[in-house]
């Protein structure tokens, strides 16, 4: 177990290499240097020219490379012209809405979609199992934003039981644990469009993983037990079932980070992903190559979790 | 003496599948004395599996159905039984022990824990006493260190270790019928040696019936007091396991008995029964076996023969056998090609 | 009882049920081929067919739009701004007094070309990479299969804004984008039959008899990895169409004045459109999400009936 845990933390080392790869190549194809961007007009060329040298812009890319590795992992993550913060405090400030949200949503979604997919399982090709097999391609076909823009429609404007957006009603700090209620009152209809986006690929999942399960040697066994049926699919069918879920929990995460984007955006929650978006639209790179580094890095470390707790939870693999 | 334990009578188990309906059993009567050995064989497809899974109820539904008949066990029907009152059955008064030692096991849980669940369920003692019993099972089917493996997961032990504890788990409340399907199939040839002496002397100490499905006479021979040949769904003979073997009867039993390699017999050629087995939603006309049947006569392309009492204890589903029969004309050979 | 049919001999009946035996797999093995097999398979799924049917009108649709559109697409009128429906306009005016109908058809087929190029290129990369590291195994394997982890890290939306943003935002980046982004699922695919497939007896048996290894890739094991390849390639257009509708609704992909479903809905960010105006957002909504759903039933369908396994 711990062989395997080691094995999969050193495999992950050359991917978050790769990843700072591509970020750096990325900054070096944004047009003009950091120079360019915060230098008086009046200056001349060849102070311009010295500052570069003494910034190492003229060093060859592979040392440039390296020293700014070198600064992301003592923390540093750049600068923000825009707000004149630096880029890690920005991003202290919006990792809170993004992951409140994000939990919210998928817990909502896994309280319905495991029972769900379960029964839909153990009821092939009945009347409930066809709707909700319906239910999950309309999930996975229509596009968050226009859910999102759906449900505010309905909710917000005509029912205007909930507010159309931001965190909290204007005039009311995002101070935490005090104003906890307003927060969560705010953030019902962006974790209601998230979840349910969720849910219908998690229910398949469930489903299919479910039906693989029900027709195993090992369930007859249970029956053979005596087992009533709600032991046998509950304890001893679901424990299989929501194996292979895990992985996929895992794999899902760059889309639900993306969907997760648009939903912050839609509904202006001030979280990573409006940081990114408002990064887009101002040309704030610093901002966005942090921000493309933390969702990367946040994949790959979710990933890890999902194969340790996939270890944890199958024998065949924690004892090898 | 000869107390019944279990009788079925014209069972009916079909399937309903893509092909239409398969009658995968069809009509078959039979009993089992309490304590006696009783084999069922036939090659795969005959429905002697189905028949097992008939009697524990545990037909898949869809596609399968018992369509008719009656099971009696200790005198009352389990067709008629409720859902609930068939659960307190399985695995406390009749269990069953599976082809396939290495899938029958659930991969995340403890074989300790898999065996105690049963023993928790039906004989409601505590969690702990359970684990006592699961233990005092895993000592008595031969597992070495049996509290070390009662904590360890079936993905651990081999195939005849897990196979071992398929037995234990079967046996932890002391049924008194064990159903074993093909119980040895799927183990290497020392393990299914020593499986077979652990389940005789199991069944010596115990008294428990047992109803084993196999298509190896071998075991049969070993093992069995009586035994029923299945072809196509429906009995074609059943007699004493000596009888059986000395004097077959009909000829799909004489085609299984020459397919058995012998010592004695020297190197003659081993004999193979011409043909397979045809898909059973699609019969031949009269007698099931006729495309396979070095006698055919014309009769058997007609009519399904009836169970023939022969002898005592001796039964066959056969138009040689009857006066019918002998007076038919033989159909040529010529046209097995 | 003995009523033997006359007019059949005893041979006879007997020839026949002997040939009973092998009849039920000569039905399917030999009688069908696999086309008929999966044509059979595919029209039993009800919602298979009806993605089909709803995916062939929208795609004539949008064909057609120079034909069938009431008004051009780009026709300003400032007077005769977000006008609700009429018989002049059957879905009402935009923000710039343009008719959203013709619009919507015209968008169409700008969301159907960026599906369809963006799944030309990933299809391209991904069946590239995946037979080379399917077929080498060893270190390049390695390589490209710890690259395709590295792509699978970033998430989807996030990076594809930052390259619009270097880039720069219009039709054909968006195409290059979304073709770059979304290959790694169809390379792990490849790689996966490849590993499978090169070590069946035909490959073998091509090896010997000295058959170069591009005509191996390409005649012996691709053509027997088709089935999965286009399950995939059909499920990835419609991600395609969704993420070019994502890109343009957040403004970085096509931009205005072409008409995209994406840039369409742009509209309904204002509060005012959003509860007075549904027809400036309701209808492109709509558009995307019928279109992906029929997409995807359909893609569903050409799984089950292509992939028997996963069907009893």
């Amino acid at each position: 177990m711990q062989k395997y845990i080691i094995r999969r933390i050193l495999q992950a080392i050359p991917i978050l290499l790769g990843v700072s790869i591509i970020i750096f190549a990325l900054t070096q194809a944004m047009p003009g240097d950091p120079l360019s961007h915060m230098m008086d007009p009046n200056i001349t060329k060849e102070d311009l020219e010295s500052a570069r040298e003494k910034l190492g812009l003229n060093d060859p890319k592979y040392v440039q490379y390296f020293r700014w590795l070198g600064e992301l992992l003592s923390g540093n993550l750049g600068f923000s012209t825009k707000y004149s913060k630096p880029v890690g405090d920005l991003i202290k400030e919006r990792i809170g809405p993004t992951f409140t949200l994000s939990l919210l949503a998928l817990t909502i979604a896994l309280v319905f979609a495991i029972p769900i997919g379960v029964y839909s399982a153990t009821k092939q090709y009945s009347k409930w199992d066809n709707l909700f097999t319906v239910f999950a391609f309309a999930g996975i076909s229509i596009p968050v934003f226009f859910l999102a823009l759906v449900l505010i429609w309905l909710f917000a404007l005509q029912l205007q039981w909930f507010p159309s957006g931001g965190l909290t009603t204007p005039g009311v700090t995002y101070e935490f644990p005090k104003n906890i209620f307003n927060m969560l009152y705010h953030l019902v209809l962006p974790s209601m469009t998230l979840a349910l986006l969720y849910m219908a690929s998690f229910m398949r999942y469930t489903r299919s993983s479910m039906l693989e399960v029900i027709r195993q040697d090992y369930i007859r066994t249970a029956r053979a037990k005596g087992l009533s049926e709600k032991v046998v699919i509950y304890k001893h069918a679901l424990r299989n079932a929501l194996i292979p879920v895990i992985t996929i929990l895992g794999l899902s995460l760059p889309g639900m980070f993306s969907g997760a984007l648009v939903t912050e955006t839609i509904f202006s929650l001030p979280g990573m992903g409006t940081l990114s978006y408002n990064a887009v639209v101002q040309r704030d790179y610093p901002i966005l190559m942090a921000t493309n580094l933390m969702f990367a890095i946040w994949t790959i470390v979710g990933n890890l979790l999902a194969d340790i707790f996939y270890a944890l939870v199958d024998p065949r693999i924690r004892y090898d | 003496m000869t107390e019944k334990l279990l009788e079925v009578k014209d069972l009916h188990t079909h399937f309903y599948t893509s092909d239409g309906e398969v009658p995968a059993v069809n009509g078959i009567s039979f009993h089992l004395n309490k304590g006696e050995t009783l084999a069922i064989v036939g090659e795969s497809g005959c429905g002697k599996s189905v028949t097992s899974l008939s009697v524990m109820r545990l037909i898949p539904d869809p596609p399968g159905r018992i369509v008719d008949g009656q099971i009696f066990f200790e005198g009352e029907d389990l067709l008629k039984k409720s859902d609930s009152a068939m659960r307190k059955i399985r695995g406390n008064d009749i269990s069953m022990i599976f082809q396939e030692p290495m899938t029958s096991l659930n991969p995340v849980f403890t074989v300790g824990d898999q065996i105690a669940e049963a023993v928790e369920l039906h004989q409601g003692v505590s969690e702990e006493k359970a684990h006592k019993i699961a233990v005092e099972m895993l000592t008595l089917v031969g597992i070495p260190m049996p509290e070390q493996r009662a904590k360890e997961y079936p993905h651990q032990l081999s195939g005849g270790m897990r196979q071992r504890v398929m037995i234990a788990m079967a046996l932890s409340c002391h049924p008194k019928l064990l159903i074993a399907d093909e119980p040895t199939t799927a183990l290497d040839v020392t393990i299914q040696a020593q499986i077979l002496e652990l389940m005789k002397k199991l069944r010596d100490e115990t008294g428990t019936a047992i109803m084993l499905i196999t298509h190896d006479l071998g075991v049969v021979a070993d093992m069995a007091e009586r035994v029923i040949v299945m072809y196509l769904g429906k009995i074609v003979e059943e007699a004493p396991v000596d009888d059986l073997f000395h004097k077959p009867l009909h000829p799909y039993t004489q085609g299984l008995l020459n397919s058995i390699p012998r010592m004695d017999r020297g190197k003659e050629r081993l004999h193979v029964i011409e043909g397979s087995v045809p898909h059973p939603a699609n019969m031949p006309t009269g007698c099931a076996f006729n495309p396979r049947c070095p006698h055919v006569r014309e009769i058997c392309l007609e009519r399904m023969p009836e169970l023939i009492k022969k002898e005592d204890g001796h039964t066959v589903r056969c138009w040689l056998y009857t006066e019918e029969g002998q007076a038919s004309k033989a159909v040529s050979k010529e046209v097995s090609s | 009882m003995r009523n033997k049919p006359n007019d059949m001999r005893s041979e006879e009946i007997l020839k026949k049920n002997k040939n009973k035996t092998t009849d039920k797999e000569l039905k399917t093995q030999q009688i069908m081929s696999p086309g008929r097999i999966f044509w059979i398979r595919f029209r039993r799924n009800k919602l298979a067919i009806t993605g089909t049917i709803v995916l062939l009108i929208l795609a004539s649709l949008s064909i057609m739009a120079p034909w069938i559109a009431p008004h051009d697409p780009n026709t300003t009128n400032v007077r005769y701004r977000e006008k609700p429906p009429s018989a002049e306009h059957p879905l009402g005016t935009d923000t710039l007094g343009r008719d959203v109908l013709s619009r919507l058809l015209y968008g169409g087929r700008i969301s159907m070309t960026v599906g369809v190029v963006a799944v030309a290129i990933s299809l391209s990369i991904g069946i590239l990479l995946g037979s080379l590291a399917g077929y080498y195994r060893g270190w390049v394997d390695t390589v490209i299969m710890r690259f395709t982890d590295i792509v699978i890290s970033f998430p989807f939306l996030v990076i594809a804004i930052t390259i619009a943003a270097i880039l720069g935002p219009n039709f054909r980046n968006t195409v290059i984008i979304i073709g770059l982004l979304s290959w790694t699922g169809t390379a792990r695919l490849v790689r996966g039959e490849f590993l499978s497939i090169r070590e069946r007896d035909y490959v073998e048996a091509a090896h010997a008899i000295g058959a170069g290894e591009g005509r191996i890739i390409f005649r012996h094991i691709l053509p027997n990895a088709m089935a999965p390849i286009i399950v995939s390639a059909t499920l990835g257009m419609a991600s395609a169409v969704l993420m070019e509708a994502y890109l343009s609704f957040l403004g970085l992909g096509v931009q205005q004045p072409i008409p995209s479903w994406g840039n369409m809905l742009v509209a309904a960010e204002s509060l005012k459109a959003l509860q007075y105006q549904w027809w400036l957002w309701v209808p492109p909504g709509t558009a995307i999400f019928i279109t992906v759903l029929s997409i995807n039933l359909v893609g569903d369908g050409l799984r089950d009936a292509l992939d028997p396994r996963l069907k009893d």
